[in-house]
């Protein structure tokens, strides 16, 4: 591993950090509120990005284990300079940094049981970071600057979530670019339509922010409910599920328009959504009337798919049939390429047709068989990180539930919540239901669940590798 | 003495010729073209399969003293082999280039008869895991079955013996710098002898010794080796090397063959890559490597890996070469020890033919000189002063091994029956001093 590549990388994105700090740095000014949380946050980042700097590496070789180093570690660092506005404004370091690896993680999952007193600077950052992350900090960085494009591919990869197939454009850093301007066009799009709908600008900038990100932090505490708008409502549905495509399709969207309804992941996406939505309808129908059963079905459907978790009703209060289905849904997750947490469409996707192609080689054992995407052939090392990534997320999965039961929660709180962070969706169930927060949570659950969401974000791959020593001390 | 040798290629091409000199040679060759070629040379040519009893019968080798298998056929050695013992010839020495029939370098007394096996590509294989450990190390030979070690090393610019003195070397015990050869010339080390860079020096010393004198030779840390090519050469180097604490990574741009060797290499790591892609000895950090050793097929190839991790840093540059003719174009342009199968089976065979009389011979340099291992038979010699042995003109002795140790010798030493010399002379000379000693 050349480490101090590594060092002198993460420096650099500190310092670009500070340069992200200046917006709600600005929003405090504006709002009349105190500045300091950022100025602080500012100061130790530049300090330790100096610092990194300085390390002048011995040679600019930078494979994929740097690339992985720099993404895992870039986003740990980014979370713990992040949370510093939190803690300057009081709330507990453990809680600051949770709160903020659930932003930039675009979970949504919050320790804020109230939300509305917080300043509106420090709201318009939680959101920001929300956005930040959806796209990828460290895409954002390549798209921006050249020095961090020069070595692009590498970081992009450690980055990228799901199933990579073949390139939007050539150079890495135009692939960075066009998927932020798509970014910015929707979160525009949403903006003004929720403004024109009649919300606060404020209001309508850090939900445009949370919706695209598919992160789920709202600037109030019941959420989407408090606006209590079919129509509002529907807007986000649409951005919900905009926010879970595949990027990749929105921009075939004015190229080649064919692709997005071959592409056999948006049809599955699609489809589970409507699966679920018409289960829902049907089994929600006990509590409401037809449209009422709808519109929260559709609604919590698309919130949990895409890994967003706003809620516009407590469905923790739902029967046990629907909730099944919604947890269902946290697993699932949106499409690869989208902002969306969870295990992907396409792996899933994939992953049935690969076994399928199992139980028949064991029918038909001389028959030849292989697994095809649409018109693309997948190879066999790509079906074997999809299986490794499905049984490494199981046991992920189920070893911090163990670890959450073991402090002392019910069967339901754990692996609820535990699905809702490594999923990057937010509300769970139980104790950490929709209508609750995560502040009860103990310390040492709270920051399980945040490498939790940090696995879950950086599609463990990238963050696990961090943690093999080899890589680390061998030094040839 | 009766030679019979089957097949005429560069390994029986070479060995026709310089047998010649001294023994009786036919030649058993089935190409028309290269039996012509032979015929120039000053043996008989018997023009045919050597795998068949009427062909080896015309080339007598029922009385053929040793008959030597070395045609392009694995199969048609073996079975000619057989078939020769059954005649009555009364050493057989078979080349089978396929590891599958022989496991080990060299095979003596092989069960289904023959005296000696040779495979050349193991035998390569060992001589390029021997030399990866010393700096500067070229050649590495054997004596007394091992008990004895001869290191020829080349003195680099930045070696920290360049330009010192002999008597300032301290020399570990039990080692001798037996001869130095400058501009091809041999020149016997004295202690005000100054060493200079370029010069190929020979050391001699016990197989434990020899590892100390990696300290005198300087930065002696070999840790990483990378092995280009999985194949017959490169899987039995690693194979050697991963039992020691280097840091190995082999590549090989074939999968399977990758995969296959993961199952015996544990400390190895296995490379999937195409070896002259550049960004792959950069991302692989071939330019940190102590050796480099090339082990693809192509010659080519060798030269360009070799010349590609030399220029990006590694310290020193192993390559096979399969054309012996180019062993020294190649240590010209910066290859460090180039090694040629056939150069080794041929110095195997040399060494075996001689198993009756002389104990091993070794070739120095770029093949000028040789080294030769006798035992003192002559009773009359015993107790004679070195000084008053009369040796032919450029011949020299370089070492005394009496037991366990290894000996300076000076013109006062005495030699007793029963020790074996090392003796530097020339390939047409050999015959002369070994007479001297029976």
């Amino acid at each position: 591993m050349n480490s101090k590549l590594v060092l002198n990388f993460l420096g650099r994105i500190l310092l670009y950090f500070t340069l992200i700090l200046l917006l709600p740095l600005l929003v405090a000014i504006y709002y009349g509120e105190s500045p300091n949380p950022f100025i602080i946050a500012q100061l130790v980042s530049i300090i330790f990005g100096t610092l990194f700097m300085a390390l002048k590496p011995e040679s600019d070789l930078l494979r994929y284990k740097e690339g992985l180093a720099i993404v895992g570690l870039g986003w740990l660092f980014v979370s713990l300079i992040g949370s510093i506005p939190f803690v300057v404004i009081g709330v507990h370091p453990v809680d600051a940094f949770f709160e903020t690896m659930s932003g930039f993680t675009t979970t949504g999952a919050t320790i804020f049981d109230v939300v509305e007193t917080l300043p509106k600077s420090i709201l318009f950052w939680r959101s920001l970071t929300q956005w930040l992350g959806g796209m990828g900090i460290i895409v954002l960085f390549v798209a921006i600057f050249p020095a961090m494009a020069k070595k692009g591919e590498a970081l992009f990869q450690a980055e990228y979530p799901g199933v990579t197939l073949g390139k939007l454009k050539p150079r890495v850093e135009d692939t960075a670019i066009v998927l932020y301007i798509i970014y910015v066009f929707y979160t525009l799009l949403e903006a003004g339509i929720l403004y024109a709908l009649g919300l606060p600008a404020f209001d309508a900038i850090t939900h445009a922010f949370t919706t695209l990100s598919t992160g789920g932090f709202s600037t109030h505490t019941s959420s989407i409910a408090y606006f209590n708008n079919p129509l509002i409502e529907g807007v986000i549905v649409f951005f919900m599920v905009i926010g879970g495509t595949n990027f990749a399709l929105h921009y075939y969207l004015f190229k080649e328009r064919k692709r997005i309804y071959k592409d056999p992941e948006f049809k599955t996406y699609i489809s589970v959504i409507a699966i679920a939505t018409l289960i829902l309808t049907i089994v929600n129908l006990e509590k409401f009337d037809i449209f009422n059963s709808f519109r929260y079905s559709i609604f919590q459907t698309v919130a949990l798919i895409t890994t967003t978790g706003y809620t516009t009703y407590d469905f923790d209060t739902w029967s046990d049939g629907a909730k099944a289905v919604l947890l269902l849904l946290m697993f699932i997750g949106g499409s690869s390429g989208s902002t969306a947490g969870g295990i992907k469409v396409i792996r899933l996707y994939l992953l049935i047709r690969y076994s399928i192609l199992q139980i028949l080689k064991v029918a038909e054992p001389r028959t030849a068989r292989i697994v095809k995407y649409g018109e693309d052939v997948i190879k066999k090392d790509v079906l074997d990180e999809v299986a490794a990534f499905f049984i490494l997320y199981i046991i992920i999965f189920a070893v911090s539930s163990v670890l959450i039961a073991l402090s002392g929660f019910d069967m339901v709180t754990s692996a609820s919540a535990v699905a809702a962070t490594i999923g990057n969706v937010g509300p769970a169930m139980g104790l950490a239901g929709a209508a609750e927060s995560y502040a009860a949570f103990p310390y040492h659950v709270k920051i399980i669940l945040a490498i939790d969401m940090w696995i879950g974000r950086l599609e463990i791959f990238t963050v696990l590798a961090l943690f093999i020593p080899y890589f680390w001390i061998k030094r040839w | 003495m009766l030679i019979v040798i089957a097949g005429a290629g560069e390994v029986g091409y070479n060995l026709a010729k310089d047998l010649s000199h001294n023994y009786e040679v036919i030649v058993i060759e089935s190409d028309v073209r290269k039996a012509d070629e032979v015929s120039n040379l000053n043996v008989e040519v018997v023009q045919g399969n050597a795998a068949t009893l009427d062909v080896l019968k015309k080339a007598r080798v029922d009385e053929a003293d040793i008959f030597l298998a070395v045609t392009g056929h694995d199969e048609v050695n073996l079975l000619a082999g057989l078939a020769a013992k059954k005649l009555g010839a009364k050493k057989t020495i078979v080349r089978v280039g396929n590891p599958e029939y022989v496991n080990k370098p060299i095979m003596k007394d092989h069960p289904m008869g023959y005296d000696l096996v040779i495979c050349p590509q193991l035998a390569l294989a060992s001589a390029m895991a021997n030399l990866v450990t010393i700096p500067g190390a070229v050649d590495f030979v054997s004596f007394s079955g091992g008990k004895i070690d001869m290191i020829e090393i080349v003195i680099s610019p930045n070696s920290p013996v360049a330009g010192k003195r002999v008597a300032e070397l301290n020399l570990p015990e039990n080692i001798i710098l037996m001869a130095v050869y400058r501009n091809g010339d041999l020149i016997v080390p004295r202690g005000d002898t100054e060493l200079l860079e370029g010069d190929r020096i020979a050391v001699v010393g016990t197989f434990e010794s020899i590892a100390k004198i990696k300290e005198v030779f300087g930065d002696p840390v070999v840790r990483n080796v990378v092995i280009f090519g999985g194949g017959v050469v490169g899987s039995y180097v690693a194979r050697i090397l991963d039992k020691s604490n280097l840091n190995i990574k082999l590549i090989d741009s074939n999968p399977e063959v990758c995969e296959n060797l993961c199952r015996f290499l544990k400390r190895t790591r296995v490379i999937i890559g195409d070896a002259t892609d550049l960004d792959l000895l950069v991302e692989e950090e071939v330019g940190k490597s102590d050796v480099v050793i090339a082990t693809t097929e192509n010659d080519g190839k060798n030269l360009l890996i070799s010349l590609l991790s030399k220029n990006l840093g590694a310290k020193k540059a192993i390559a096979k070469v399969d054309k012996g003719s180019y062993v020294n174009l190649f240590e010209k342009v910066g290859v460090d020890a180039a090694l040629s199968p056939r150069r080794i089976t041929y110095a195997e065979v040399l060494k075996q033919l001689r198993f009756m009389h002389v104990e091993t011979l070794a070739e120095v340099g770029m093949g000028e000189a040789a080294v030769l291992e006798v035992e003192v038979k002559n009773e009359k010699l015993s107790g004679i002063k070195i000084k008053d042995i009369e040796l032919p003109k450029k011949s020299i002795i370089g070492g005394i091994l009496r037991g366990d140790e290894c000996l300076i010798p000076r013109g006062e030493t005495e030699i007793r029956a029963g020790d074996r010399l090392l003796v530097f002379t020339t390939w047409d000379q050999i015959e002369e001093v070994e007479s001297i000693f029976e």
